[in-house]
């Protein structure tokens, strides 16, 4: 299949619209907010560089996730010698300025974290988060209603057990 | 100090489906600034150039590398430790990857700083005890220039060399500059521009310095790497007391 190519003025309207959705999502992937807003600008600029490449078989804005993921794991293992199983998990930045909604998202298994974040963190839409993951948009609602309500479950247990020790 | 202004669109439409309790602690996590910073991005885009990641094709492949790194992360823990990444690119190997690679380069801006800066006045050499030096010799008919207030003169040098940065706020090192100009008319010289980014390719280039306003018009002639025979454009204007907006514009 021949590419289709994004132009520079669809990539410069996914950064402006999405800059902050992805590097807080990528922030949650490399505990940084300062990595991520590199890993974001990284990857706009090979998506740039590379654009004649996007075949448009997926949104444009899970190819550029795409590129940034690559990005984000290429640097963690230039920088740090780690097995491959221990890459790239999804968690809170900053878990003090949260701990209970840190320790519910952490409780939740990898994959359905991931796709929370991909969804509330990066604002993604289903078809998005269903090519990046490879899943499809049923999958992606079903695994979103279940993580979602794993968080809230644990978050009123939490409250719970304050009020209890604080009442 | 870097410039901080708000995007003003962001998207958080997916919020809207939470629980109201869980969507106020997310929003709660947000920092609320960010930079409008298009222009870095396009300066980097023309930076990479990574020999190691044009082998692996990424973009090429990039659907099948998420649904690789979906997968890593379901298999994964701990996290990432806060650094700064990116590397501009390898150095340019030879002219068959600068005739490849010249189909996209793209217009972009950088920015820089004045390091250094010399002057030297020839005009009245004679003066000084230097009554052979060749600019005095040459005009060894015409009275000894002297610098009234109006200077620099015909025959003045000046020398300049520059940082390079990415972004406006001069935090993200891309390169140096370096610029020769020799006065051929009072306040008006013909400079001759050597840029090397940061993976050690050049961009040459020549043209006028105003330099009542410090501000240079240059014609792109050159370079190596992936800017090997690229001719273009090149304005340097002053956007501080002590920095330039550089925009490059090629043909």
């Amino acid at each position: 299949m021949s590419a289709r190519g994004a132009s520079k003025a669809e990539i410069e309207a996914l950064y402006r619209d999405r800059y902050l959705g992805f590097r807080r999502a990528l922030a949650a992937l490399t505990g940084s907010y300062e990595t991520a807003h590199d890993v974001v600008q990284e990857a706009f600029a090979r998506a740039l560089a590379q654009s004649h490449r996007y075949r448009g078989e997926a949104p444009l804005g899970a190819w550029v996730w795409a590129i940034a993921l690559r990005v984000a794991h290429d640097e963690r293992r230039r920088t740090v010698p780690v097995p491959l199983a221990e890459v790239l998990e999804t968690g809170l930045p900053q878990p003090a300025r949260d701990p209970q909604l840190s320790e519910a998202l952490r409780a939740l298994p990898p994959r359905r974290r991931l796709v929370l974040f991909l969804r509330y963190f990066a604002d993604f839409s289903y078809q998005e988060i269903a090519s990046i993951c490879g899943i499809s948009e049923g999958t992606v609602a079903a695994t979103i209603a279940q993580a979602r309500a794993a968080v809230v479950e644990a978050l009123g247990e939490a409250e719970t057990v304050a009020e209890e020790v604080n009442p | 100090m870097r410039r901080l202004h708000a995007f003003s669109r962001e998207r958080r439409g997916n919020l809207g489906e939470l629980e109201p309790s869980l969507r106020e602690r997310l929003l709660a996590l947000d920092e609320p600034v960010a930079r409008d910073d298009w222009a870095d991005v396009v300066a980097r885009s023309r930076a990479f150039r990574s020999p190691a990641v044009r082998r692996r094709g990424f973009a090429a492949a990039a659907v099948g590398a998420a649904a690789a790194a979906c997968a890593l992360a379901v298999a994964g823990s701990g996290l990432m430790s806060g650094h700064r990444v990116i590397e501009a690119g390898g150095p340019a190997n030879g002219h068959a990857r600068a005739t490849a690679l010249r189909a996209d380069l793209s217009d972009f801006v950088l920015y820089s700083r004045v390091q250094d800066e010399q002057f030297v006045k020839n005009t009245d050499g004679r003066a000084r005890g230097l009554p052979r030096h060749s600019f005095e010799a040459f005009n060894t008919r015409l009275p000894v220039t002297t610098d009234t207030g109006g200077g620099p003169r015909a025959g003045d040098e000046e020398v300049f060399r520059f940082a390079l940065y990415s972004n406006q706020e001069l935090d993200s090192k891309n390169g140096s500059e370096t610029v020769t100009c020799f006065f051929e008319q009072a306040r008006k010289a013909f400079c001759g521009a050597s840029i090397q980014m940061r993976n050690g390719d050049d961009i040459a280039a020549s043209g006028m310095l105003i330099r009542k306003s410090m501000k240079f018009n240059f014609a792109v002639t050159g370079g190596t790497g992936r800017y090997g025979g690229d001719e273009g454009a090149l304005e340097e204007i002053p956007i501080s007391h002590h920095a330039l907006r550089l925009s490059f514009e090629f043909v």
